[in-house]
């Protein structure tokens, strides 16, 4: 049997909310980034935005799979389970999967200034077939996506290395914090505790992200 | 000494030299001002020109290079354009 996560019951509802302020959060640096790029046509931008959008696009996902069917368990600890669920549920959840790796090797591709279609279709190609070919593919995905967020820090940390910024520092910091979640959610499969941990350390990575963009607007 | 200039500062560095003088200016002007080798300086032109930033004008025989709407747009939101690249590390060379 695949679990994907345990959900406990008291925690619905804050994991819809949780689910809802990350596809907000995701969208608006998606916005941000497009609007970067009509004025100043720089590439990296436009993938950038793009990687946000599609991660946005997969919380909206969770959310609405989250929603309808986790709305009327009444178990003390809920379940999403691969094998019973219908087909359209299937394709919805496979879609989130898709959507956040496509979305996250986007925003590793963004940070190369060559070759990247070649970077994003080989990333692709690899994440995509592994989580297919696994027996646990809600495990291999976030193992995969923990890998790619992992890269995204250390990108950050060099960065912050290089130029020792404020807005670097916090960059960092930000998707260390989505690292660790998603590390969480591998952990949550088999204790629902992890859940709860890995919505909240993914929502102070998203509150440092969106105070940078704040803090840009301000002095924009 | 100077810190490097990233591309979108260049960009800027360009389109503010064109925006001083009234907005149209000869190629050799933008050479001495903005600080760059003559086939740096081309490639910059080329890009500028795709992005429609800036465009090719007449004065008598010589060739002059206008600033657009969009090149001045670029020149008023630099601010952001410049402080969103630098915080998600997307200014880079």
């Amino acid at each position: 049997m695949t679990h994907l996560y345990l959900v406990p019951h008291w925690f619905f509802i804050y994991s819809i909310i949780f689910e809802a302020i990350f596809a907000i959060a995701s969208g608006l640096i998606s916005y941000f980034s497009f609007k970067v790029y009509n004025l100043s046509k720089q590439k990296e931008s436009k993938w950038f935005g793009a990687g946000f959008f599609l991660i946005s696009v997969s919380y909206v996902i969770w959310l609405i799979i989250n929603l309808c069917l986790l709305r009327d368990n009444t178990q003390a600890v809920g379940s999403i389970n691969l094998e019973q669920i219908v087909f359209w549920w299937t394709f919805a959840i496979y879609s989130h999967l898709i959507l956040f790796v496509t979305g996250v090797i986007t925003l590793i591709c963004s940070h190369f200034k060559k070759n990247k279609l070649k970077l994003f279709a080989l990333l692709e190609v690899i994440s995509l077939v592994s989580i297919y070919l696994s027996c646990n593919k809600g495990l291999s995905f976030y193992v995969i996506s923990s890998i790619f967020l992992a890269y995204l820090a250390i990108i950050y940390f060099l960065q912050y290395l290089k130029k020792r910024k404020f807005n670097s520092f916090l960059s960092m910091i930000a998707f260390i914090l989505l690292f660790i979640s998603h590390v969480q959610f591998i952990l949550a499969s088999n204790n629902y505790l992890y859940y709860v941990f890995g919505h909240i350390v993914e929502f102070m990575g998203y509150l440092l992200l969106i105070s940078q963009l704040i803090i840009i607007l301000k002095h924009g | 000494m100077d810190k490097k200039r990233n591309r979108l500062e260049i960009i800027k560095d360009i389109l503010e030299v064109i925006r001083q003088k009234n907005g149209r200016i000869k190629p050799t002007h933008i050479l001495y001002k903005s600080n760059l080798s003559y086939q740096m300086m081309d490639e910059y032109l080329s890009e500028l020109l795709t992005k429609n930033f800036i465009k090719e004008g007449k004065l008598g025989k010589g060739k002059t290079y206008l600033i657009t709407d969009k090149g001045i747009n670029y020149l008023n939101q630099y601010r952001l354009i410049s402080e969103f690249t630098e915080s998600f590390g997307l200014n880079d060379d």
